[in-house]
């Protein structure tokens, strides 16, 4: 398009010669701050020197120099784009705001992002490696060096690797942050010794998903939605918000109807077109009467069923011996979901009938464009829960909403993770005490077992390391916890790799200081949006230092005191256990360039970068940076846009050699399978007789790729699920929940612990200042038609009896809660131990008592204002900090997710007299009973696997040991622990 | 691309910033203003934001934003804090015009061309004419450069679109009527009247109010606009109306703006004023203009 008036054309053009040649050099043309752009930023070559005027010299004008360098934050799990202001003049970090180079937060954070800042500069934080002294628990620490520390730690895990007790050393994860840096180096070391806290989280979730398409997690395009369900807020309010949340807004402007389901008002739910609050654990009915209408009125999209569903394999399953037509079929799903009308919703949900019924009438206008999300909220507080993510998927399945605009993608394809400078090795081993016999089906390690499983088969952990994981605090049965924590005949030595102060570290025999956000390199990639990304995490004070000419060459050299970061530590301490290369471990820590020495991080991630990330080197390469200088700079890498609908990509040709398609229309190829830098895990699928690879699915007549299921699409009917002895569950439906009115007494009501509060990080917020200002305590919402019935008002405490014991809270009124249900957030009710350390600012001061299984937790002083050098502390206004409600919790593991069920029943009382704030007491005797009960509702792989195995080949696995391990042990070869 | 001069011109109208330099050589408007002279135009004597020329009370928000705010949810792009700014709508042109350039497929090609000539028939050149002709009255002369190339251009790409000899008005146009007297709305009405360009087809800026204290010899009350014209009222109606009047005669014969059509709207309303002032200040002592206190407060 040009313009008549020939001068302005010969400006035009010349304006787009100069716009041209500096965005060829990387540089903005057009500057900000301007309405042009999304938002105000430095223009990114300015990076080096920008400069602002100083706030708090105003009304004089004194310019702060700053560099600014790109981190990642790690105050939730969503990995956002961070830009630390690094003060030229101090080197020290000022404050901390978006990165507008980041393709997933693409310049926003939400109020964590920024506070990363207040964990800096914490005046409790740890900064020197501390070794207990006397008793573990007493709580008394003397300092001791790096080397000391490692040199000790290094010389037992040899010890133990040589006498072959490979079990006995164990890794247990809370937040990774990182894309299987960590879980390398445990497979590195042979071990199958990985345990993640996500049987706590988000197993239930990812078991619905895992069970419908081979991939774990949704990846939903909000933004181009049409209508959006999610299923409670907790994501949208808490893990992945600023991503999502941000593309939830962008679609609602643009007229998406948003519906949440959520019992209780939640930050997401006042945003909401429809707030669903059903009665907890009953969604999954509420989602069947939704899908039921959409295939009884013909809504749904008959064509990507038939194409994508197995639903030849779900007929001969569930209705053998019929016609085998897709109308049969159809007539199938009819039969299987005719009970759940809307009538039968709302006397399971509450809901009335004609609001589900609207709710289905917005789904059914969506097309494709129906994205949903569901992460923890039902799935992990219901047995059963992972059905409610499956029958979620369900309704995109029946649309065609997936991995198309609008709908929800699997994680796997919107995710890269770049092949590593070395490749770990599998395990030889089983560990029994992760992965018991009970649970095959479990997607993760039982974690939250550790101490009911050590406890009934014995067993003994030499070698135990806790990183940015707090079991005491966060997992149920905390008691158990520190009873197996203090035990030292089970547990040889605990290592704490903590920034903070927590619960479990001060069951600890070292607590080693690792660094925040801006303190350590990881690399990250999460499934936010139609697209793959990378994000590097990088120490902040090292980046600037480089740019400045410095050479930094340990991450100690520029963290504050003596604070590390784990992907040094971890290969350090790996060359000490394996000094000589005799245990075969020292190789995967090795140099590349300068064989013999040890692998740098700097080798490591420019070894990635410059070979594992298409696109990147010649993106570098433009503004005549090195790869590793481009992320350094920038922060972070969209390796690709639009993935798309991969499921239905044509196989090429060249992939096709001597293929061989089965009778349900699974293709084989001899060809192999092209070698890929994208590393992201993948089940394995199967070869046919003949050894030949999986490599589609025929689909009328053309292969396609199909979907890295057993059956090669989307697998309503699972055979797995049946095969393994659910076969009354391997379709999605709905299981009444061990809070279902059936279940429980008739003064009992279901407690909801399964929400955050958006602005807080776990455990590792106590020292978050402006985060603790905003959010502090955790009453406990109460309707108040239910608190008339027990004569309380706001701020008056209640007495809340679970199955073990009982805990004593403030509560609130509120009509934000479904009557008859009430919620207390997890989040807060952190504490310390009387005369040990921790965080002041927000935890309380408790003392412990036992009493034969008797257990009671009272505070003894609440966190208030104290001196340190930084004044604010002196300004804290805030004593209540809440109540740790999670010790009075039994374990429930789901008998096929594993996923922990945190729904309680309790009963909710005024306190009585003496009563005190804070207040727990547990009857360990109780609790241990609850662990038994739920014991029994298991079929274990002994009695069910259809194969020998331990569990399902196919199933995704952190560390994958090698398939020998997978068989079963026999019948007179006790199962090791 | 004629995309980039239309993205200069719209950062051009932020405040000045060094890294702005270059832009504003390259367009040979010289050397950056200092930031006072942005701010002393832009926030306190013409407001860029269409809402204020084309809302029905003259002032920011309210309908005539929530108008252009619907065009950009229409277009499926995120609505930004201040839609009817200037820089957003010379910037969504600019975006609209590079993208019917780059875009492949020939149907979406067209839907973007046809869209970037709505931005600019239906939400820029409607309140162009009066906002750049007083940018031209109040700015420097950096300013008035600016202001000329940016009705250059506009006129020029209407050309391009084929709108330069439509006879329709946009839609802003005809959503609002003219001023009408103070006999039939009373007093108070006729006064908040004046200060909205789409009814009266002129700008009465501060800079303006401060004339009129200055060429009546009235007292200025400092504060808004609407306080200070309530002031004068209180003091001297009849001399006020009359100044207001010769105000608006000078809006029906400026300098043409964009295109003709939209002109002649602008030329017609200022022209209309004109009489209406002249009959409202032979009747002045008989309106009730104010209730404030023409001297102040005794206490």
């Amino acid at each position: 398009m040009t313009v008549g008036d020939e001068a302005l054309t010969g400006l035009t053009e010349r304006l787009s010669a100069a716009r041209e040649e500096v965005e060829a050099r990387g540089e903005t043309f057009y500057p900000g701050a301007s309405r042009i752009h999304l938002a105000s930023f430095p223009p990114k070559e300015q990076w080096d020197h920008w400069v602002e005027l100083d706030s708090k010299s105003w009304p004089k004008k004194k310019e702060k120099r700053y560099v600014l360098v790109p981190t990642t934050c790690f105050n939730c799990e969503s990995a956002c784009g961070l830009l630390a202001y690094v003060d030229k003049d101090t080197l020290e970090v000022r404050k901390f705001e978006g990165n507008p180079e980041h393709p997933g937060s693409r310049g926003r954070n939400c109020a964590k992002g920024p506070a990363t800042l207040n964990q800096v500069v914490d005046p409790d934080r740890i900064l020197t490696p501390l070794r207990r002294v006397g008793e573990r628990g007493s709580g008394k620490w003397e300092p001791v060096t790096w080397d000391a520390a490692l040199n000790d730690i290094a010389a037992r895990i040899n010890r133990a690797l040589r006498e072959d007790r490979h079990r006995e050393i164990m890794y247990h994860v809370g937040r990774p942050g990182e894309d299987g840096f960590t879980e390398r180096v445990i497979a590195q070391w042979g071990v199958d010794g990985h345990n993640s806290h996500t049987n706590i989280c988000s197993s239930g979730a990812r078991a619905g998903y895992h069970f419908w398409m081979g991939m774990d997690r949704p990846s939903p395009d909000h933004a181009n939605a049409k209508v959006i369900i999610l299923l409670s807020s907790h994501l949208e309010a808490g893990h992945y918000f600023n991503p999502h949340a941000q593309r939830v807004m962008e679609a609602k402007k643009n007229g998406a109807k948003l519906i949440v389901l959520d019992t209780r008002l939640s930050n997401t739910a006042t945003h909401a077109d429809h707030w669903i609050s059903p009665y907890p654990g009953s969604e999954a009915a509420m989602f069947l009467a939704i899908a039921r209408y959409l295939i009884e009125h013909g809504h749904y999209n008959r064509e990507f069923v038939r194409k994508w569903w197995n639903w030849q394999q779900s007929l001969e399953a569930m209705k053998p011996g019929g016609s085998g037509t897709f109308d049969s079929f159809e007539e199938l799903l009819l039969e299987t979901y005719a009970e759940y009308t809307f009538a039968y919703a709302e006397q399971e949900s509450g809901v009335p009938a004609g609001t589900i019924e609207d709710v289905a009438k917005i789904v059914a206008t969506s097309g494709t464009k129906l994205s949903t999300h569901t992460w923890r909220s039902a799935t992990a507080g219901n047995l059963g829960g992972w059905q409610a993510a499956r029958t979620l998927f369900l309704l995109n399945a029946l649309m065609g909403a997936v991995a198309v605009p609008g709908g929800t993608y699997p994680n796997s394809w919107n995710k890269y993770v770049p092949k590593p400078i070395h490749l770990p090795r599998h395990p030889n081993h089983w560990n029994d005490l992760t992965w018991p016999d009970e649970y095959p089906l479990a997607l993760m390690e039982m974690s939250f077992l550790l101490p009911h499983l050590m406890k009934e088969r014995g067993g003994k952990i030499d070698t135990y390391f806790t990183r940015v994981y707090n079991p005491v605090w966060t997992n149920p049965d905390g008691f158990h916890w520190i009873d197996l924590l203090t035990d030292e005949s089970k547990i040889g030595m605990h290592i704490a790799l903590t920034p903070t102060w927590n619960e479990s570290a001060y069951f600890a025999d070292y607590v080693l200081p690792m660094g925040h956000s801006a303190e350590r390199h990881d690399l990250t990639s999460y499934e936010q949006y139609d697209g793959q990304w990378i994000g590097f995490r990088q120490p902040v004070l090292r980046a600037a230092k480089e740019r400045l000419g410095v050479r930094v060459t340990d991450t100690r050299q520029v963290n504050p005191g003596e604070v590390w970061e784990e992907n040094e530590f971890w290969i350090d301490l790996s060359w000490r256990i394996d000094p000589d290369g005799a245990l075969g471990i020292r190789p995967f820590f090795e140099s590349k360039d300068h064989p013999g020495e040890k692998l740098t991080v700097d080798e490591y991630y420019r070894y990635i970068f410059e070979n594992s990330v298409p696109g990147l080197p010649e993106a570098a390469s433009k503004e005549g940076l090195k790869p590793l200088e481009f992320m350094r700079r920038y922060g972070a890498f969209e390796v690709r846009k639009k993935v798309g609908a991969v499921y239905a990509e044509s196989v090429g040709i060249e992939e096709l050699e001597d293929v061989q398609v089965d009778t349900s229309g699974r293709a084989f190829t001899r060809a192999p399978k092209p070698a890929s830098p994208n590393v992201v895990p993948f089940p394995p699928l199967e070869p046919d007789a003949d050894g030949r690879r999986r490599v589609g699915v025929d689909v009328d007549g053309e292969i396609l790729r199909g979907w890295p299921t057993p059956s090669g699409k989307l697998e309503f009917w699972s055979d797995v699920l049946s095969d393994w002895g659910w076969p009354e569950l391997a379709f999605p439906t709905y299981i009444k929940s061990h809070i279902h009115p059936d279940h429980i007494a008739h003064d009992q009501v279901p407690l909801i612990s399964t929400f955050r509060l958006p602005v807080q990080i776990h455990t590792r917020s106590a020292n978050a200042k402006w985060l603790n200002e905003i959010a502090h305590t955790n009453p406990l919402w109460i309707h108040p038609t239910q608190a008339a019935g027990i004569q309380v008002s706001t701020g008056d405490l209640v007495r809340v009896e679970t199955d073990s014991g009982y805990f004593v809270v403030k509560a609130w009124v509120t009509e934000g809660i479904r009557p008859g249900v009430v919620a207390c957030s997890h989040h807060m009710g952190r504490w310390k131990l009387q005369g040990g350390p921790g965080q002041r600012m927000s935890m309380a001061t408790v003392k412990i008592d036992k009493d034969g299984d008797r257990r009671t937790l009272k505070q003894t002083q609440s966190a208030g204002a104290f001196d340190s050098n930084d004044p604010d502390t002196g300004r804290v206004w805030w004593t209540d900090v809440g109540v740790h409600q999670n010790l009075t919790f039994a374990v429930h593991p789901d008998p096929i997710s594993g996923a922990h069920c945190w729904h309680q029943a309790v009963r909710v009382l005024k306190a009585e007299p003496g009563d005190q704030y804070g207040e727990i007491s547990v009857d360990l005797n109780r609790s241990y009973g609850v662990y038994e009960e739920w014991l029994k509702k298991t079929r274990a792989a002994s009695a069910h696997s259809p194969d020998g195995t331990r569990r399902p080949y196919w199933l995704l696995r952190p560390v994958r040991p090698n398939r020998v391990a997978y068989a079963l042990p026999g019948p007179s070869e006790p199962a090791p622990v | 691309m004629p995309a980039d001069l239309v993205r200069g011109l719209a950062v051009l109208a932020e405040a000045p910033e060094p890294e702005q330099g270059q832009l504003s050589e390259l367009l040979g408007l010289g050397p950056l203003p200092p930031k006072s002279e942005h701010a002393d135009l832009f926030l306190f004597n013409v407001y860029p934001y269409a809402s204020v020329y084309l809302g029905p009370e003259g002032q920011l928000g309210g309908e005539a934003r929530s108008r252009i705010a619907g065009f950009w949810n229409a277009l499926g792009i995120d609505v930004p804090a201040e839609p009817d700014h200037i820089t957003s709508l010379l910037g969504l042109l600019a975006g609209l015009i590079e993208r019917s350039s780059t875009e492949e497929e020939e149907s979406r090609r067209l839907l973007l061309r046809e869209a970037a000539g709505a931005c600019l028939f239906e939400h820029i050149v409607p309140w162009a004419s009066p906002f750049l002709h007083a940018v031209r009255v109040h700015g420097s002369d950096y300013y008035a450069g600016w202001a000329n190339l940016v009705g250059r251009t506009l006129m020029a790409l209407a050309d391009t679109f084929g709108l330069a000899s439509g006879t329709r008005l946009p839609a802003h146009l005809t959503a609002t009527e003219a001023i009408r007297t103070p006999g039939v709305i009373g007093g108070s009405a006729f006064l908040e009247q004046l200060l909205a360009p789409i009814r009266t087809g002129m700008v009465i800026s501060r800079q303006d109010m401060a004339c009129l204290g200055r060429d009546v010899g009235l007292g200025a009350r400092i504060g808004e606009r609407r306080y200070m014209l309530e002031a004068y009222l209180g003091q001297d109606p009849q001399r006020t109306l009359e100044w207001v009047a010769a105000h608006a005669e000078k809006w029906v014969e400026r300098d043409a703006g964009t295109i003709p059509v939209v002109d002649r709207f602008w030329s017609h309303r200022a022209a209309e004023s004109v009489q209406i002032l002249r009959g409202a200040a032979d009747q002045a002592s008989e309106i009730e203009f104010t209730e404030i206190n023409p001297g102040g407060s005794d206490s």
